[in-house]
């Protein structure tokens, strides 16, 4: 055979149809002269399988790499937005020691336990990694990228440990964001540009890695969104909300919306230094009374309406429950001043109906547990825990919101209420998370106490999830000793 | 118990008067106080003699005994016995209270205690050479007959077309495979089997099919002229059917023909694949004095666990012994049993330890990578997996996959199962000695030399 040599394509294309609807180019040679081998006339579909097989060990053995930049990455010389610049870059790292490392391995592996219950020891350990300023190896990087995206609360701690190495991995992925190393430079304008769920991320991502640039944007982009966005880039303050978001929260008061102001005034009740908790207190003080010396009761008389200004205090819907929204709104302080009494005291007064609204007595508690949990205080929680108009999940609320550590009083207070429920295994099988983040070390001797008095076959439930709690316990004291 | 085939029978006999003496006694006329139970089977056959011959088979050696004097083995009585099973459809009744079946179960019993003896004795010499060649023999037969089969199957294909052919349900694909088990080319047959879905959802599908199937069509010419190939080419050529030597038969004449090795081997990579019916890993050890770059293999079948794995980055200094092949070749510890766990050689520690063993030897740019695998693709087109050392970093592509991309800004893709985060969390944005596998024109990273040291990734 002589003329040119045919090509991969020509024999792809004949081939994909099919050689008898498709012949091959005529007079085309294989590579090298070789041809398929006997005299005479050859089928053509032999002349296409001599060809496959040729052409296509040339064409594996031939392999080039494609030139120039691969598609939709990054150039590698170029430090995207926001990193940290070369200097920074310079300072050295310091990885956690391998003992630490070992046991985060088991605990992201999910050895220890299933996710949602060893999340107080993945947040402990990278406390004791961030109080050192140390990293994460590079092998567990992408876990704690995948963790924290999955779980909010805890991408504050995983900043900080991801290291160099996490934050330029973060960049790679959208929803890896907020760990991409500070805020990204999006300005409000080009927010406003973006689909609502993407901005509510992108401050959100910011308000995690800066409070005061997220607050920036929100109060950037409030008067340029509709209600619902607005609701939501307040509910955004949540993260790390203080005492330098009131002017923001209090000039949402303002809003037309009740579901903004709803938002404001939920994350209001939270700072009890704030203008708005002296506002309740001071409509309060004329109805709140103590009464007789030795065996005190408290009566609390029906509350003036709000009226003028007073109205931007009350989230919608709350008419008939003036009462309660005060006695949340109010410092928790301002209830011990007032009376001179400690939390525990007053929470266990008895209530003197005779003069209240009706239901005023579950208002008072309902405000007193709604309040303790938004101002997260121990003293106030413990205390309000037996209280018989609260939930359920008011009890469990009062408890989670406590933060860890938690002082020997106040683990004692709710290791005793725990141990008075009637069904405790259930209990503590709810709350293990978050028992096993703020006992201190000391509650461990307390609680295998109380293990050795369950008998197994009684309350096999409450056996497990005690059990599981000491080990839990444990298992963050080794992280403090891996540590050290 | 597998439905067992006429023709099964027939290839045990030890020559065709047997199959024809057998055929004739194969009808229930001459037997009695016959039956079967899921491994065994027996009956009396009344013979010249007075007394009938006592035939017991052991379905799972197969073995067979019998009372009769001849000297073939298995006798036209085991052969007809076991013919009538078939002819039956496995029904020969089940007279379990019989004294022919007392004397099946007890040589039964005999044979399995036996064989549990001699599994923990050394292997026996092989039985008998001659039938051992004539097996061969027969397999080789059975080998070209498929293959021709085969090519007239892919002269089918291209004459209507792969469009047409990528429509056909995988049954088409599967019936074809099943040919190329039966025709014991168990290595074509998986191919066969596995194209379908390795076309699924491809752009390049009609590239991929063409190349593979033209490596069929070269294997069938391959095979069709074995008698002239070099004992390397045919030692790829066996690889690629499935019908790789054993390493008993190895490491028979390894030592003259000069493929023991001794060496310190670094383990540079290793991969394990499992397709729900046979687990392999493939280890890549590199020789530190010699260079050389092979692979280990091991298989585990079912539920079975694969051996220990070697430490990647580690030292093993010892001896192999290397199949006959080119380009990519398959090695194995000597010492190791290949079902059983690595053992063999002595770990010298990490690489590293000493500096220069842990250096991923030829880690350069793409264009160095692509040189050294075109040389080992065209010593071997056989090859499915091709190692090689370059110096690159891993890239996402924004659309789920991923590039691996040396110095020049050259790249290849990531292979597509391979996660491309956990790679890049290890390597990191700057360029870092990599070892790969390449496989239809992508990259599978499985380690890479990092501060120093050469981990798995």
């Amino acid at each position: 055979m002589t003329g040119p040599e045919l090509t991969w394509t020509e024999l792809r294309i004949a081939v994909t149809v099919g050689t008898e609807r498709r012949a091959l180019p005529s007079g085309t040679a294989l590579p090298g002269g070789v041809g398929p081998p006997g005299a005479g006339p050859t089928p053509p579909e032999q002349v296409a399988l001599h060809a496959a097989a040729l052409l296509g060990a040339a064409r594996r053995a031939g392999l080039r790499p494609t030139a120039g930049p691969p598609p939709a990455s990054m150039p590698a010389d170029e430090v995207p937005a926001g990193q940290p610049s070369p200097a920074a870059l310079a300072v050295a790292e310091r990885v956690a020691p391998d003992r630490a490392v070992q046991l985060l391995e088991l605990l992201l592996d999910g050895n220890l336990g299933r996710q949602a219950a060893v999340q107080p020891l993945v947040a402990a350990w990278l406390e004791q990694a961030a109080a050192r300023e140390l990293v994460l190896p590079h092998h567990l990087v992408l876990s704690a990228l995948e963790r924290g995206t999955a779980d909010r609360s805890l991408q504050l701690l995983v900043a900080p440990a991801l290291g160099r190495r996490g934050r330029w991995l973060a960049t790679w992925r959208p929803e890896w964001a907020w760990a991409a190393g500070g805020p990204r430079t999006a300005t409000a304008e080009e927010l406003l540009a973006v689909e609502p769920a993407e901005r509510l991320a992108a401050v959100r991502a910011a308000r995690t890695a800066d409070p005061h640039h997220g607050r920036t944007l929100v109060e950037a982009l409030l008067p340029q969104v509709d209600a619902p966005g607005r609701a939501a880039l307040v509910g955004c303050l949540a993260v790390g909300v203080g005492p330098d978001d009131e002017g923001v929260l209090e000039r949402a008061l303002d809003d037309r919306s009740g579901p903004v102001r709803a938002a404001a005034i939920r994350l209001l009740e939270g700072l009890p230094g704030s203008a708005r908790a002296a506002r309740c207190a001071h409509r309060l003080a004329p109805v709140v009374h103590r009464q007789g010396r030795f065996r005190p009761t408290l009566s609390v008389s029906r509350p003036a309406p709000p009226e003028g200004d007073e109205r931007r205090d009350e989230p919608p819907g709350s008419e008939a429950h003036w009462l309660r929204t005060l006695v949340a709104g109010a410092p928790l302080a301002w209830w011990e001043q007032t009376l001179g009494l400690t939390p525990d005291r007053i929470v266990g007064l008895r209530l003197d109906a005779a003069g209240g609204p009706p239901g005023w007595e579950a208002d008072v508690v309902g405000g007193w547990a709604r309040a303790a949990t938004a101002q997260r205080n121990p003293a106030w929680a413990v205390a309000l825990l037996d209280r018989p108009e609260l939930t359920a999940t008011h009890r469990t609320e009062l408890v989670t919101a406590l933060p860890p550590p938690w002082s020997p009083a106040t683990a004692e207070g709710v290791l005793a209420w725990l141990e008075r429920q009637t069904k405790p295994g259930f209990v503590v099988d709810a709350l293990t998370p978050h028992l096993a983040a703020a006992l201190p070390p000391a509650a461990a001797d307390r609680l295998t106490a109380w293990l050795a008095r369950v008998n197994k076959g009684d309350d096999l439930s409450l056996h497990r999830s005690l059990r599981h709690l000491v080990q839990l316990l444990s298992t963050r004291q080794s992280i403090v000793e891996a540590f050290r | 118990m597998a439905r067992w085939t006429r023709e099964q029978v027939e290839k045990l006999a030890p020559d065709a008067g047997s199959v024809a003496a057998a055929r004739k006694l194969a009808r229930p006329g001459p037997w009695s106080d016959t039956g079967a139970t899921d491994t065994l089977l027996w009956g009396k056959c009344q013979g010249s003699g007075r007394t009938p011959y006592q035939v017991s088979v052991d379905l799972t050696g197969p073995a067979v005994k019998c009372s009769c004097p001849s000297r073939k083995f298995p006798c036209k009585h085991g052969l007809a016995l076991l013919l009538l099973w078939v002819a039956g459809d496995g029904d020969l009744g089940r007279a379990t209270s019989s004294e022919s079946a007392q004397a099946a179960s007890a040589w039964a019993a005999g044979r399995a205690a036996t064989a549990r003896s001699k599994a923990a004795a050394p292997r026996a010499e092989p039985a008998d050479p001659e039938a051992q060649a004539r097996r061969r023999e027969q397999r080789l037969a059975t080998m070209t007959a498929g293959a021709a089969e085969l090519e007239t199957w892919l002269g089918d294909l291209y004459r209507q077309g792969l469009a047409a052919a990528r429509q056909q349900p995988y049954a088409f694909w599967d019936t074809a495979a099943a040919r190329l088990v039966d025709a014991q080319l168990p290595g074509l047959a998986a191919r066969v089997r596995d194209l379908p879905s390795r076309l699924a959802g491809r752009d390049d599908w009609a590239d991929v099919a063409l190349v593979e199937t033209g490596r069929w069509f070269a294997a069938v010419r391959a095979w069709a002229r074995r008698d002239s190939l070099a004992p390397d080419d045919l030692g790829n050529l066996r690889a690629f059917l499935g019908w790789a030597a054993g390493a008993d038969e190895i490491r028979a004449g390894a030592v003259d023909e000069g493929r023991l090795l001794d060496d310190a081997w670094v383990v540079e990579g290793a991969y394990r694949t499992d397709d729900g019916r046979l687990q392999t890993r493939r280890t890549w050890i590199r020789g530190t004095a010699s260079g050389e770059r092979l692979v280990v293999l091991d298989f585990a079948a079912g539920s079975e666990v694969l051996a220990v794995p070697r430490v990647v980055g580690s030292v093993v200094v010892g001896r192999v012994v290397v199949w006959p092949g080119s380009g990519v070749r398959r090695a194995q510890f000597v010492g190791d049993d290949p079902a059983g766990g690595a053992g063999a050689g002595s770990v010298a520690g990490r690489a590293g330890s000493d500096g220069s063993a842990a250096r991923l030897a030829g880690a350069g740019s793409w264009a160095a990578a692509l040189n050294d695998a075109s040389a080992r693709l065209a010593a071997n087109p056989f090859a499915d997996q091709v190692p090689l050392a370059v110096r690159a970093t891993v890239v996402a592509d924004g659309v789920g996959g991923a590039r691996v991309v040396d110095g020049e800004g050259c790249h290849l893709p990531l292979a597509a199962d391979v996660d491309p985060w956990p790679v890049m969390a290890r390597v990191g944005p700057e360029l870092a000695p990599l070892f790969a596998e390449l496989e239809d024109g992508a990259v599978r990273p499985l380690a890479a030399e990092l501060g120093g040291e050469l981990v798995a990734l």
